[in-house]
């Protein structure tokens, strides 16, 4: 743990595999120790692992259970739409990329690896790797995983690649043109997809309506998190701007040091903090309290509130409890949102709205065409870290009963057969959020690197 | 006015929804008061550290017990998380290599996966790795560990600990004076005041030398009270004892918790200028002298609105305890909820932590406000 | 600003007026909204194998106490898939009862006094006699009550079983209680010795011995502890669910009694020798259906789906890996306590 003292980019010593150890890894003999300390602890944490991956887990509890786990009771003869909606999106997600982002080579090679393993394992013939030990553990727990994965993998990594290179076509064609018609098709593709899955009628011959409370699994997860996110980032704006509203500027008060003693300042304060509320005190106090009421209280308790104490409140009017949880998620999130969202619209200088305000554009316009695109924009990091969390977040409802991910791998180790796998099922659940959150950060570190540059340029 | 018809529409959808949960109960025969507070729970929480709620205890008291329970993972997580936070995320800015990848593993891995999921493994993570009460190690003290928990000596108060403690409280009063008047000596007359020396032997000096001759008189404030095993577990009453669940909730909120605050740090510490480290190094400054006189503290100013969210989160994710089996607030209160009517339980508990979140950001603030003044 | 004022309000006011706008029920009885909305919401435990478990093999719930619920939906709508299964935590019941989360609760829970008249729940005929048991480790030597002092006893937060393991052993012995929100951590905690004992009902206990890989190392205490009638519950104040619920319970004990199964109920519809009772019941003689607002043929539609008593708890419970004995809960004739009022 030495000095990071050298700002200025020194000039390069020599190269080679050696220097660089020497210079990254045994600076000097305190940096020696630490990398051997913490190689050590790096080494014998994976050798665990390992050691328990392949000789001790058995992820039968997995592959047995895959389709719950990824959809919950889902209708099978239905579920053609959950992966309808996914390609969709995938192929969507793989445009985007294809405008916005770059390939790079180890993503490339990853990918390339990853779809000939996927063809070649589960072809392989489990049973001439028997015995134990490694050959066991590729032969009973590795192929079936991979069969079971391979379908719904290679239609995935096939359908971002087909995006991808749609995307490319169509960047270097009309960069712009591309670019709006992809934003507009994620904002279309989300509802979409939810009509997908939900149906349209109860009932009706084409699409029939899917109770919500057989998603489950991973869809449920999504389902949660996409509603929420989708629906919370327009209210948590509002309630940004009902926040930050202004009025005139109001003078400094300057009480005298007994003012308490004096009721005629405690009207004069009171009326000062009035007028200090703006032009709009009423929403500006409820955006206040709206947002201190919701980032003060756990999100767990807002859930239970939501699914089984709001019941009291609803009388005879019925609401799913998983557009309950959706409900709660999005009120719970918006107040979060609002608070980045105005964190955003404080970092501009005022300049800019007073520069519109001159060229006589109406305050609306000038909010949604040049306030808020700015102040968004300097807060996408923390925006998409909000999202991530809220992503993460919906692993709570499991707790009031919803099977989510984490619902449904309770469910599934209570069954006889699979109450000693609790590690496996809570490794393979750690392991899709992962994979999940780091997609959505690793993006939006790109979509910031590429948003930054597009200011800079213009 | 537009704003006036936004909070008419607000009230009466309160309402509302009020006046249905005023007909509901009534038709199911709930009411909703408080008047249960006073009653026997009918159930026991062992959880806690000498405390313990028993079955003819009030529902009051299972609140209360639930309320330490909480306060205890509050403040050793707050704690424990901003250490974990500073060494990650120096750690992260380290220039060995392998120090800085795993730092950024860590975080990584930590950030990217749910609380749930991580309270869950390490709970699991802990139990198999401690050995059974007849094998329990025997630590200094004496002390005991084991998957029943880890008991360590306990100080019990005795009828002479009132007069003790107020002593001590003045020893510590007294020094803090003295600390602050020689040190604005110091500052006035340029001496040395030995201010920091001074003031602490006499904070804490005065509360042991009482305490040693209380203890020479015949009359302890405190009974020292020894952990024993006997038969499956540690003899009730005698020792305190931290139970294994309490360890982990606080390992995984630390875990957590310190994954963000790491990245605080870092961004804290990258937002000083380099010139700082350079013109301190120039000085004579050793590395951690640079970062501990000169950067950490300017860093600090960028870093405490962002800790804060952090601690606020820390906070509000306590209620996870039933992951790993621990009786916080929120535990409490969904045992409670089955003997008794729900809404007021719930509403205590967000007012309760809406409380603490005040109270966690009234102290940052008041902290923030003191470090900008500072360093201006 | 004044426009945005106004979008504010519009949306804010969308957003909180969301659930309002949703199906709204016809005022009157919860058979009546349940009609309205389509399907039955059941409130069970998702985590005991044989009582109710997710069976991830056919994509749906399975278990004794979800058959009940599944019965109940086949009288209802004559349909016995029109049920929404809702697992709920232990403590979390009476909460989802009270406030109309779930229309009834099937969730191995016990009838007592309390939950009776304090907390706005009403309880049907017991459809399982249970009682509360202690299970140790085998090599802990423990042979009664008196053993346990000092030890850490498990059970499961918010059930009776917390409270009787109290009741049990207070004045008598010293145990820890821990408890965890479901049964699945306690026995968690019992494999990693955290907890030297587990209490709760000898079903639950059985259940999780059987299907455990470390089952045959633990031990259930002979002693019955407590009384745990396990029945279903709903939200007091409405006599004709009441009444729906119960005789529901009731036609399949009462099936079991003459013989009419699954397998031949269709049969049973057409023999003249069957007993007059069975013949009300299955909508044969008389027009007792009427009073409860169901179809004629509500018995036969329950019988179709679930089959009897017997069937039930053969299907769930005496098949393996549980292999439970009918004991007590043999039908009253057979030495049982189950015991179905007349149908007339």
């Amino acid at each position: 743990m030495t000095a990071q003292s050298n700002p200025i980019e020194r000039p390069q010593g020599p190269t080679g595999i050696f220097s660089w150890v020497r210079r990254n890894l045994f600076k000097t003999p305190f940096d020696g120790l630490m990398t051997v300390i913490v190689g050590g602890v790096i080494l014998s944490g994976l050798w665990s692992f390992l050691q328990w991956a392949i000789n001790e887990a058995r992820w039968s509890v997995i592959t047995e259970n895959f389709s719950t786990l990824m959809a919950g009771l889902y209708p099978t003869q239905e579920s053609w739409r959950v992966a309808l909606g996914l390609v969709l999106l995938t192929t969507l997600a793989g445009v985007s990329w294809g405008i916005w982002g770059r390939m790079f080579a180890a993503t490339a090679i990853t990918l390339v690896v990853g779809v000939i393993l996927f063809i070649l394992l589960p072809a392989a013939d489990a049973a001439t790797l028997g015995g134990d030990g490694f050959g066991r553990y590729l032969g009973e727990e590795v192929i079936p995983l991979f069969r079971v994965l391979q379908t719904p993998v290679l239609v995935l990594i096939g359908s971002l690649f087909v995006g991808y290179w749609v995307g490319r076509g169509a960047k270097a064609v009309q960069f712009k043109v591309a670019a709006r018609v992809t934003m507009t098709a994620w904002f279309i593709l989300v509802p979409i997809t939810f009509l997908l899955v939900r149906g349209l009628l109860p009932n009706a011959t084409v699409l029939p309506f899917v109770s919500t409370n057989l998603w489950g699994g991973l869809l449920l997860t999504f389902m949660l998190a996409f509603v929420a996110i989708t629906a919370c980032f327009p209210l948590g704006i509002l309630l940004a701007i009902g926040r930050a509203s202004k009025g005139p500027t109001v003078g400094k008060l300057h009480p005298p040091d007994t003012w308490w003693l004096q009721p005629q300042w405690w009207v004069r304060l009171l009326y000062h903090w009035w007028r200090g509320l703006g032009y709009y005190p009423l929403i500006k106090l409820f955006s206040i309290g709206y947002i201190e009421l919701f980032r003060g209280v756990p999100l767990v308790t807002v859930f239970f509130t939501a699914n089984l104490v709001a019941g009291f409140a609803l009388g005879d009017t019925q609401v799913d409890a998983v557009v309950r949880a959706m409900i709660a998620l999005t009120l719970f999130e918006a107040a979060y949102i609002a608070e980045i969202v105005r964190g955003g619209l404080q970092s501009l200088p005022p300049g800019q709205a007073e520069a519109a305000k001159a060229l006589g554009l109406n305050p609306i316009l000038t909010m949604l065409f040049i306030t808020l695109p700015q102040a968004l924009r300097t807060v996408i990091p923390a925006l998409v870290g909000q999202f991530i969390t809220m992503f993460k977040d919906t692993s709570l409802v499991a707790i009031i009963g919803l099977l989510d991910l984490m619902g449904m791998a309770n469910g599934v180790i209570a069954k006889p057969g699979f109450t000693e796998r609790k590690r496996e099922a809570f490794v393979f659940v750690a392991i899709v959020y992962f994979v999940f959150s780091y997609g959505m950060s690793y993006a939006a570190r790109q979509l910031e690197k590429r948003g930054s540059g597009a200011a800079r340029r213009g | 006015m537009g704003q006036f018809l936004f909070v008419g529409a607000v009230i009466l959808i309160l309402g509302w929804l009020l006046n249905n949960m005023r007909i509901g109960l009534g038709d199911a025969g709930i009411s909703i008061s408080y008047g249960f507070l006073s009653n026997a729970s009918g159930f026991q929480i062992n959880l806690g550290l000498n405390e313990l709620h028993s079955r003819t205890d009030t529902y009051a008291n299972a609140f209360w017990i639930g309320f330490l329970n909480t306060m205890r993972v509050i403040i050793m997580g707050l704690v424990l998380s901003t250490v974990l936070g500073l060494v990650v995320g120096i750690a992260r800015l380290s220039s060995n290599w392998l120090l800085r990848n795993l730092a950024l593993v860590f975080i990584e891995i930590i950030q990217n996966t749910p609380l749930l999921v991580q309270l869950i493994f390490v709970y699991a993570g802990i139990l198999p790795s401690l050995p059974g009460i007849r094998n329990a190690a025997e630590l200094p003290g004496p002390s005991y560990l084991s998957v029943k928990g880890l008991a360590i000596p306990a100080l019990n108060p005795t009828d002479s600990s009132t007069i003790w403690y107020l002593l001590a409280l003045g020893g510590i009063v007294g020094g803090y004076m003295i600390w602050r008047a020689r040190r604005k000596m110091r500052l006035d007359t340029g001496k040395v005041t030995y201010a920091a020396e001074i003031g602490l032997a006499i904070m804490f000096g005065v509360g042991a030398f009482t305490w040693l001759v209380m203890s020479l008189i015949g009359s302890s404030p405190f009974m020292v009270s020894l952990p024993r095993i006997q038969g499956f577990n540690y003899a009730s009453g005698e020792g305190a004892i931290i139970p294994p669940e309490l360890v982990a909730i606080i390992i995984g909120l630390t875990l957590y918790t310190g994954a963000f605050i790491a990245e605080v740090v870092r961004s804290g510490i990258q937002s000083v200028p380099h010139g700082q480290w350079e013109a301190a190094r120039a000085q004579g400054f050793s590395y951690f002298q640079t970062l501990r006189l000169i950067v950490l503290p300017q860093a600090l100013r960028v870093m405490i609105p962002p800790l804060t969210n952090q601690y606020l989160n820390l906070a509000k994710n306590s209620s996870l305890g039933t992951a790993c089996g621990y009786a916080e607030l929120f535990f409490v209160a969904r045992t409670m909820s089955e003997s008794v009517p729900v809404v007021p339980v719930i509403l205590f508990v967000m007012v309760t932590y809406l409380l603490i979140s005040l109270a966690i950001a009234g102290i940052m603030n008041v902290l923030n406000s003191r470090f900008q003044l500072k360093t201006r | 600003m004044k426009r945005i004022s106004i979008l504010l309000i519009v949306t804010l006011i969308a957003v909180v007026a969301l659930p309002l706008v949703s199906v709204q029920a016809q005022d009157g009885g919860l058979l009546a909204k349940v009609r309205e909305r389509g399907n039955l919401i059941c409130g069970i435990n998702g985590g005991i194998p044989g009582f109710g478990f997710v069976d991830t093999a056919n994509n749906t719930v399975s278990g004794f106490d979800t058959d009940f619920c599944r019965a109940l939906a086949a009288a209802i709508f004559g349909d016995a898939t029109k049920v929404e299964f809702k697992a709920v935590a232990a403590a979390d019941r009476f909460t989802a009862i009270g406030s109309g989360e779930i229309d009834v609760l099937i969730r191995n829970t016990t009838f007592t006094f309390g939950r009776d008249a304090q907390q706005g729940a009403e309880f049907g005929p017991v459809i399982f006699y249970d009682g509360m048991s202690i299970m140790v480790r085998t090599s802990d030597n423990i042979t009664s009550l008196e053993g346990l002092e000092g030890a850490t006893v498990c059970a499961i937060q918010g059930t009776t079983t917390a409270q009787n393991v109290a009741d049990a052993t207070s004045g008598k012995v010293k145990v820890e209680v821990l408890t965890f929100e479901n049964i699945d951590q306690v026995i968690d905690g019992f494999v990693q010795t955290r907890c030297d004992a587990v209490a709760s009902d000898q079903s639950q206990l059985r259940a999780k011995k059987a299907t455990s890989e470390k089952g045959g190392e633990w031990t259930i205490l002979p002693n019955t502890l407590s009384k745990e009638p396990l029945a279903p519950a709903w939200k007091a104040g409405d006599a004709q669910w009441g009444d729906l619920v119960r005789w529901v319970v009731y036609a399949t004990i009462i099936a079991e009694e003459y013989g009419v199964t699954q397998g031949n109920v269709e049969s049973q519809l057409t023999n003249a020798d069957l007993n007059p009772e069975a013949k009300r019941l299955l909508g044969v003689e008389g027009e007792l259906y009427k009073v409860l607002e169901l179809d004629q043929a509500w018995a036969v539609n329950v019988i179709k789906a679930v089959g009897n008593y017997g069937e039930i708890f053969d299907r769930n419970l005496t098949a393996a890996p549980l292999s439970f004995e009918r004991g007590i809960n043999a039908l009253w004739r057979n030495g049982g306590l189950i015991y179905a009022p007349p149908y007339r």
